[in-house]
């Protein structure tokens, strides 16, 4: 649900070709091993969204 | 940066189409409006010198350009007097400040919203309500002032619940936050004088606070053991006071029999707030059972505490407690606690 307002944002201010990196939501509350995938999680996403054109 | 030009259109409506056109296109807070035809916008932007095209920054969330126009045209909707718009224009001023965070404010999931208090002489012309109920409904200008804020949030900003405005569950407060102080039967300087003003200015200060908390004491009749029970509801685990520590504040809205008991005891503003700066803590071992323990934001010395009875405060120092008088007979008061990531702007209203 956050994705929308950073969307929103990113329309905003006209840079909407920027890769967006997604974490799940909730973030808080998550046990740490929740927290330890989530950020695996994101680091992929980043390699991605770097090694992308 | 996109900006969409806003273009006047003349159409043929009565009101009552035009508020159901407005709630389609999500351009109010579900309340009816004051379509803002030009001549009524035009009323507003007659109160102030500033040029209606001037621009005051851009709002959060959505980084749109505020003008004085768009301020005018929410004003007409929220049902103001044109003797308000100087006080919303200055409260719009005050938001956009970077000490506000207004980002913070507007996007947060917290049931933030901006307290606005007007102090200073024009209060009583308008007649910003600072009495009996004062909080609630009943008096034009605290609702349509605090209104006309929150439409400006929407509709410039972007403000909207559950698109751009995340509040888990929001609050009432959304709808209009607006008070007076009661500088006739207070027993110190007003607020804004506490802040560096002078008794004659004309002063808004915006404080990005959550719905006042109730503080009941019907039995107290010394300063401390009213203000152990201010400092009692400022302490809750669930708070989010205290936990980004350098911006956390505390406002402490007296009612005027609790501010002259106080007073009676020989207290000064200053003793209040140094009182509450000193009793409203939790001992280290409680902070750790919640809120925001782990991700909280503290200064180095805090940090490094490790006895666990230790009593911590919740704001940095006793200027972080802001204290004022409003209210009618009875023993009430109230504790607004910040959002605690916002700092209360104050600044003149131009021209009134």
């Amino acid at each position: 649900m956050f994705q929308k307002l950073a969307l929103s944002e990113m329309a905003a201010l006209g840079a909407t070709t920027l890769p967006l990196l997604v974490v799940q939501h909730p973030l808080g509350g998550e046990r740490p091993d929740g927290v330890s995938r989530r950020a695996a999680q994101a680091v992929e996403q980043l390699g991605s969204l770097l090694g992308a054109p | 940066m996109s900006q969409t030009e806003a273009t006047p259109r003349e159409l043929e409506l009565d009101e009552a189409a035009v508020y159901d056109e407005f709630v389609r296109r999500g351009w109010c807070d579900g309340l009816p409006i004051v379509p803002p035809t030009p001549e009524r916008v035009q009323a507003m932007l007659a109160t102030v010198s500033a040029d209606p095209a001037r621009p005051l920054g851009l709002m959060p969330p959505l980084w749109r350009e505020c003008t004085v126009e768009k301020i005018a045209v929410n004003t007409v909707m929220a049902g103001c007097l044109p003797e308000y718009f100087p006080v919303v224009l200055a409260a719009t001023q005050a938001l956009l400040e970077p000490a506000f965070n207004l980002y913070g404010v507007q996007a947060t999931t917290h049931p933030v919203a901006p307290l606005l208090v007007l102090n200073g002489p024009l209060a009583e012309r308008i007649g910003m309500h600072s009495g009996s109920g004062c909080f609630g409904p009943g008096f034009r200008a605290n609702a349509t002032i605090g209104r006309a804020i929150r439409l400006v949030l929407m509709n410039v900003g972007g403000g909207w619940p559950g698109r751009h405005d995340m509040a888990t569950q929001g609050s009432p407060a959304k709808f209009s936050f607006a008070i007076g102080e009661a500088e006739g039967v207070s027993p110190w300087a007003p607020l804004h004088v506490s802040r560096g003003f002078t008794a004659e200015q004309n002063v808004v200060t915006m404080y990005g606070g959550e719905p006042p908390h109730n503080v009941n004491d019907h039995v107290g009749t010394t300063a401390a053991g009213i203000l152990n029970n201010v400092a009692d509801v400022a302490a809750t685990l669930g708070s989010n006071v205290g936990w980004y520590f350098s911006q956390s504040q505390l406002l402490v809205v007296l009612g005027p029999e609790h501010a002259a008991t106080i007073a009676s005891d020989g207290f000064t503003r200053e003793d209040v707030q140094r009182f509450v700066f000193e009793h409203a803590r939790l001992p280290l071992g409680r902070l750790k059972l919640g809120g925001m323990w782990g991700i909280h934001d503290w200064p180095l010395w805090m940090q490094k505490v490790t006895d666990e009875s230790a009593m911590l405060p919740l704001v940095p120092s006793p200027d972080d407690v802001l204290v004022m008088v409003a209210g009618g007979p009875g023993k009430h008061s109230a504790v607004v606690p910040n959002c605690t990531f916002s700092r209360a702007v104050s600044r003149v209203v131009d021209g009134a």
